[in-house]
This record gives C-alpha cells, structure tokens and sequence, in this order.
C-alpha cells in the first residue's frame, strides 16, 4: 500500500491567491498575494466560506452537478416514481441543440457526455460546440443560449467534447446584481466562460471580461492546451479545476495540475501538482480530468488522478510518481494532500483514474466508516476510509510480471482489493466466442491464442500481435462512475469486459507501420519515446468482439459486506443496425443513477436506449431508444412537483459511431 | 377458380407481403429513434423486401424456370426474416412469415397441380 499521509511537501504546491489581471476585488474573496509561493513556504489558509457545508447527502432533491451531489452518489430522493410505476414512464419533451457533427463535413466528429443540471429552477446544458442552453425543466423550452465562439477544432483530443456546465450561486444574493449565480462552460482551447445564470451573459468580474484563461498557468512542456472538457467541481465559493490533455501522442506533456479559484472572480486560489518538481520536464499528464466529489463537512476534496506520459512506456518517469494514478485527498482551503493512494503502480497501461469516487457511509460489522469507493478501469472496486485513506477491506500487493523492454522499469507488485471481488476475472485469458471465431475462420483463436498474457497487469511488449489487455482503457467502470442508494447502502455500477491489445512500435519502424489512429485505437507516436504503440480492440474482419460475453454488465454490490447482490448483462450490442441478444450485454460508456423510489436509470449502452432497472432485483422495468448512446449519467430533478429524469444522448465513437444532439426527459402521465 | 388463378395467388401474397414488408423496412430505415434509422442493416432488407416483391411478380407471370425462382425466394425469404429478427424489427419479419405462406402456397399448389395431371394423363406445362 502507498498511503501517503503528508505528502504535500514534495508534491502538493498551493499558492496563495494572486491577483487577476484587473479583476475586482471581491469583499468576500480570500486573502491575494501576487506571486505564487515557493513548494516549502507555509500557506496561509483561505477562510473557510462562511456557508454551512452540503452533508454527504442533501436534504432535498439535488441535481446541480455533473455527478448530481458533490458525494457523486448520483442518488435522488425523490420518489414519485417507483419500481412498479416506471413502466408508464414517458417522453414529455426533446430538444436538439443541433451541435452535432459526424466527421464528414469540415468540422471533427462530436462526442457529448453532458448531465444536465438542474439549478435556478433551469435545466443547464453546455454543447460539443461550446454552447449553454437554460431550458424550461417542464417543457424544453429555450430560455437563453449562450455561445463562447470557440474555434471548432479538435486541439487535443480526436472529437469535439464536452461534459456539460457548472453551476454556483452566492449564499447571500446581492439584490439587483447580475451574476449572483453563474454557469460555468469549459472549451478544448482552455477558456473558462462564465455566464449569469438568469440571463446568459459574461459575468464581467471572472477572468478577464468574463473568460479565465486557464492556460495561462499552462508553464511546463507546454504542448497543448489545458482543454476544459470537464465541468469545474462547486464547493463553496470556489471552482476546482482539472482538465484534459492529448492522450498517447507525447513523451514529454504538461504535468497534471488542479487549481482552485474564486467562484466570483477566477483569481487563484491553491494549485496541485501530481508530478515531483524535478521530474515535470521530462515527461507530464498524471491530471484530472474527469469529475472530482468533495466531502465539505470533512473540508475534503477527492482527486482521480491519471496516468503519466506517455502512456505504454515509462523509461522517462523511473521514479516513483506517488500521486500518478490514484486517488487523493486534498485540504478544500489549501489544496494540501491529506493523504494519497495510488491504484496502478508505474502505470505503463493507460490505466487512468477515471470517475470521481463515490463518498458514502457505510456500516461494516457494525462500525459505521466514512468511506468512498473508487471504481477504476482495471474491473478493481477500491473501497478506502475517506478520513484516512486507509482500505476498509485488505488490499494486497501482489506480485506481477516483468517485460522485456531493456529502457523500461516494471513495478514488482501491484494492488490487489480482495473486497468487493473485482467486476471481472483479470487473471486469465478471456474465451474465445465461437460465433467470432467462426466466421474469421479461426482468426480470433489465432489472435488470442498468439497474444501475451500472463494475467493481469502483462506489460506493453514488441512481440507481435501484442499484450492481451483484459481490460484495457475502454473497460471497467468509465467517467460514469459508481451510483449509491445511501438507505439500503447499495452501490450500483456498469462495467465492461472487452478485450485490447496493445503493441510497443519501435522509433524506427513507426513512421513505416503507422497508419492512422481512431478515437483511442489506432496508432499513436508517444514522441520522445523509443517506442510508438499500437492499440485495437479485438474484433474479426466483421467486426464480431473476438471474446465471449457478456460485453456489459449492471452490478449492485452491498456495501455492508461487499458481496455482490445481483449482476446481469445491461443492453445490446449493435453493429450495422443488428442487435446482439440482450444475454450478452453491452460494451458501456456512461453511468447510472439511483433514486429513493427503487429505481435505477442509465443509458450508456452501443444499442442507444436508456433504461430503468429495479434497484432490489436488476430487473429490466422500463426502456426508451434515444437519437444516440447516452454516455453520461441522466439526471433526476422534481421541477413544480413532478419528478424528471433527463438524458443526454450525445454518443461516442469510442463506442459507435453514432452521435446525436438530443436531450430527452421523461416523466410519468401527468394523470397518474 | 381456374388453376391459373389458384396459382397466382401465392405469388400474389409473396408480393403483397413484400411490399408491406418494403414500407415497413423504409419506414425503420428513414424514421428518427428506431434504433436502426439510417443503417446498412436496415437498408439491406429494404433492399431485400424490393426484390422479394419483383420475385413475386416473376413468379406469378413466369411460364419457365419457377422451382430456380421458388428457390431463391425461399432463401431470400429466411435471410431477410433472419436480418429483421436481428434489427428488431419485427413487423418485417412478421411479412416474411406470411411471404414464406405465400411461397409454400404456390409450391403446394404447383405440385396438386403436377400430381393431378399425372393421374389424368395430362403433361405437365
């Protein structure tokens, strides 16, 4: 185990707040000073904000974040709708926002993994093409719209991509005044936009005019923007940032940071950094980029940190990186790292932290813990203390195999949790499904059969046709996270089996092989390295998955014991139009959530239908086809009495090809 | 009812069918949240509903060569019912039923034909 209380010192930079170019000063900001501090000079905590801190779970129906609730729980109250009730549910509104693109035009391909927010009695949506819509809850209707004009190019990632807005409001409201409560939209070029929520326009006082560029702070290997696909987390009167970077093309690439600024102005608060100093120069990421969950009584926030770069080699980063794929725990009021544990040791397999981990007290053999559980793409369910960092269930560190890559450093042993048991078997190969295999004439068994595998955590190798990776980047739980039902202690997840292989390229052969990469498959260069890397799921000629069902599952596990208490294959497959039987499931990007009514509702899956599932029983109740697979978590909100449940069904072409611009709401007959 | 009639009449459900089928195919194909709107698969069995419904035609004008047509009917029949199973969607599969009677009709109908002639002395057309 790499608990790392007190890490702070070589790792965790917070700076006091600095004043923004011409920016206001607010009465109610914190402290500023002009420069950043040094690494080793005591911080001057901000004041803590003034407000009560939100409980674990709120009182109310709330849905004003990516994740709904700062826990990331993604549970709702509400009960109107219920287990023998959802199978009435309908349609009520739709709107397309017409910021869609499928690639064939000018413009790169559109992925759109928004959950609405609902706030200010509004539904809040930003767009792939860096818009906000304010919608009527009840009917759609469009309030305002807001464009950031930001240049529709695919600067760091293969698509244009958002993951929706944020949203603050001031405790105390200063009557007349705009931008007492604001939206917040992020752009690929690194804009933080900032908009009144009632009116749709600039905040004048944040950033400059209305717009932080946080690129600014973009000072180490700066190849790139710091792209903004991620909603900023809202916790108090601040804004914690975290952003995207260009996966899989350099060695060298700027250090993971996250900053914290004020929520009215955009001056600086503290920043973290996940890199040591002296190694930030010669490789980088190791970022957050996607959701975080805050614990405010406990005045925490909960990073999910990435891997570090490049991804399939770490000859440039042999030492230890403590705080590159873990979760961390950092001081709201200074950005200090209370303590750290890291998931993948020396991560040479892309295995990102990618979901917010979900806060949740649970009563273990009696003892009531404060807890979370990070849901992690290597299928491992890790269950740790959030006071404390420490595992509630044993997690071992095993031994794994060594590579033969002379300039690489392979970690001896990795972490292994022994509770909850992991959503799928990693130790050994997966089968081979006959149908595939039939219809490549055997090709699939050749494949799988010459691939490297010696279980879990096989490092990248030259040797053709590769490592075995089961899973690899696409599996697991994705940003959709883990949803708990805080009264019957249940956490409710998807999950996917799929089944990758990676290739190592040496320098001189890539520019010959290297053909073209897709949206995390292909080839990718990993410049600087003396390797470039190819990645491809396992599909025949047909594009049959090579490995046996199920693709996809739906798993709700009881926190109390960790035992699994039903799984079940979620969706269909789909190619070509052709749905697979519903009994071997679906490959999921996306995530589900939970409501007081004993309900789940997720989309997420290839066959772009949303669905509602009985919490007690994974019994499929209800299900809906939408424009595109709705790869985001859909949100529950009660507008004027009547509980809604929103989806966004944006697609992915990781998972199809085949996007969409629609959002969808739903609720019961008005009659009933 | 003359034979000639009673012969057309399997083919004139082949046909019918098929051209429910092509409406309804078209309407998976062209209509938004179907689930298979603007698919290959879709498309292949519009495409293959059009031609069902020419084999129809062919098939209840045709002097020569019916047991080729009949044949490739029935396959064209089972692939395309086969796809709709596959794409969900099921009034098309549901036309192929009734274009498989419509096949069977025709066959059965050309062999009481056949059998009766036989026993009456008369050759077969």
């Amino acid at each position: 185990m790499r608990r790392l209380a007190a890490f702070a010192m070589c790792t965790c930079v917070a700076f006091p707040l600095h004043a923004q170019d011409d920016a206001p000063t607010d009465p109610d900001a914190p402290a500023q000073d002009a420069s950043p501090a040094p690494a080793d000079q005591p911080q001057e905590p901000a004041p803590r904000s003034a407000r009560a801190p939100v409980p674990l779970v709120p009182e109310g129906a709330t849905w004003d974040s990516f994740h709904g609730q700062l826990s990331a729980q993604k549970y709702s109250p509400l009960t109107e709708i219920t287990a023998e009730n959802v199978g009435r549910l309908e349609k009520v509104w739709e709107v397309h926002t017409g910021d869609v693109s499928d690639g064939s035009g000018d413009l790169p391909t559109s992925v759109w993994s928004a959950t609405p927010v609902y706030a200010n009695e509004t539904l809040y949506l930003g767009t792939p093409f860096y818009r906000i819509f304010a919608l009527d809850p009840a009917t759609g209707e469009e309030r305002w719209t807001y464009d950031s004009g930001t240049p529709l190019e695919a600067m760091t990632q293969p698509a244009l991509k958002n993951r929706g807005v944020a949203y603050w409001e001031a405790e105390e409201p200063a009557e007349g005044e705009p931008c007492q409560k604001i939206v917040y939209l992020g752009t690929m070029n690194a804009q933080l936009h900032a908009v009144d929520a009632d009116t749709g326009a600039l905040c004048e006082e944040f950033g400059d005019g209305g717009v932080l560029d946080v690129n600014q702070w973009n000072d180490t290997n700066d190849r790139w923007p710091l792209s903004l696909l991620q909603p900023p987390t809202v916790t108090g009167d601040q804004l914690i940032i975290g952003w995207a970077g260009k996966d899989w093309a350099s060695a060298e690439a700027p250090p993971g940071t996250v900053f914290s600024v004020d929520a009215r102005t955009g001056e600086l608060g503290w920043t973290v950094n996940f890199i040591p100093e002296e190694m930030r120069p010669q490789t980088g990421t190791a970022n957050v980029w996607t959701a975080m969950s805050v614990d405010e009584e406990l005045g925490l926030a909960y990073l999910p940190v990435s891997s570090p770069s490049p991804n399939y080699w770490g000859g440039n980063r042999k030492e230890e990186i403590p705080l590159a794929t873990s979760v961390t725990a950092v001081d709201l009021q200074t950005g200090e790292v209370e303590w750290s544990y890291q998931i993948v040791h020396h991560d040479i397999w892309d295995y990102d932290t990618n979901s917010a981990p979900t806060l949740m007290d649970i009563t273990v053999d009696g003892e009531e813990i404060p807890a979370l559980m990070q849901a992690s793409k290597m299928g491992f369910l890790f269950v740790l203390n959030r006071e404390t960092g420490e595992p509630v269930w044993p997690i071992e560190e095993r031994e794994v195999p060594a590579g033969d890559i002379a300039s690489e450093y392979y970690a001896p042993t990795q972490p292994f949790p022994t509770r909850p048991a992991p959503l799928l078997d990693q130790s050994e190969k997966p089968g081979v499904w006959w149908a595939a295999d039939l219809v490549s004439l055997g090709g699939c068994s050749r494949l799988v059969e010459d691939g490297t595998y010696r279980g879990m955590y096989t490092p990248p190798t030259t040797d053709a046709p590769g490592t075995l990776a089961f899973p690899d980047s696409a599996g697991g739980v994705q940003w959709g996270g883990v949803a708990f039902d805080p009264e019957s202690q249940t956490a409710i997840m998807n999950t996917s089996r799929i089944l990758q292989v990676i290739q190592l390229v040496p320098r001189g052969e890539y520019e010959e092989v290297a053909t073209g990469s897709g949206n995390k498959t292909g080839f990718s260069p990993q410049e600087g390295a003396p390797y470039g890397m190819q990645l491809f799921t396992a599909l025949n000629w047909l594009g049959m998955p090579c490995w046996e069902p199920p693709y996809g599952e739906l798993v709700a596990i009881d926190m109390t014991t960790g035992e699994q208490k039903w799984r079940r294959p979620i969706g269909a497959s789909q190619k070509f139009g052709f749905y697979m039987p519903e009994s071997m499931g679906s490959p999921t990007i996306g995530g589900p959530a939970v409501t007081a009514g004993g309900v789940i509702f997720i989309g997420s899956t290839m066959d772009a239908k949303v669905r509602a599932y009985d919490l007690e029983t994974g019994e499929e109740l209800w299900e809906d086809t939408v424009m595109a697979p709705a790869v985001a978590n859909p949100a529950v909100y009660e507008h004027e009495g009547r509980q809604y449940v929103a989806f966004v069904a944006g697609g992915n072409t990781i998972i199809k090809d085949q996007l969409g611009d629609q959002v969808a709401v739903y609720a019961l007959p008005e009659d009933d | 009812m003359t034979d000639s009639l009673i012969s057309r009449m399997g083919a004139a459900l082949l046909t019918v069918a098929a051209l429910v089928g092509l409406i309804a195919a078209l309407y998976e194909y062209l209509t938004p949240l179907t689930g298979v709107t603007g698919t290959l698969g879709a498309l292949i069995v519009v495409v293959a509903c059009g031609l069902l419904a020419l084999a129809g035609l062919i098939l209840m004008v045709a002097s020569s060569g019916r047991g080729f047509w009949r044949t490739l009917t029935v396959l064209g029949i089972v692939g395309t019912f086969t796809a709709a199973l596959f794409l969900h969607a099921w009034i098309v599969a549901g036309t192929m039923v009734a274009a498989l009677v419509g096949v069977l009709l025709d066959m059965g109908l050309a062999r009481f034909r056949d059998h009766d002639r036989h026993q009456s002395g008369a050759l077969p057309s």
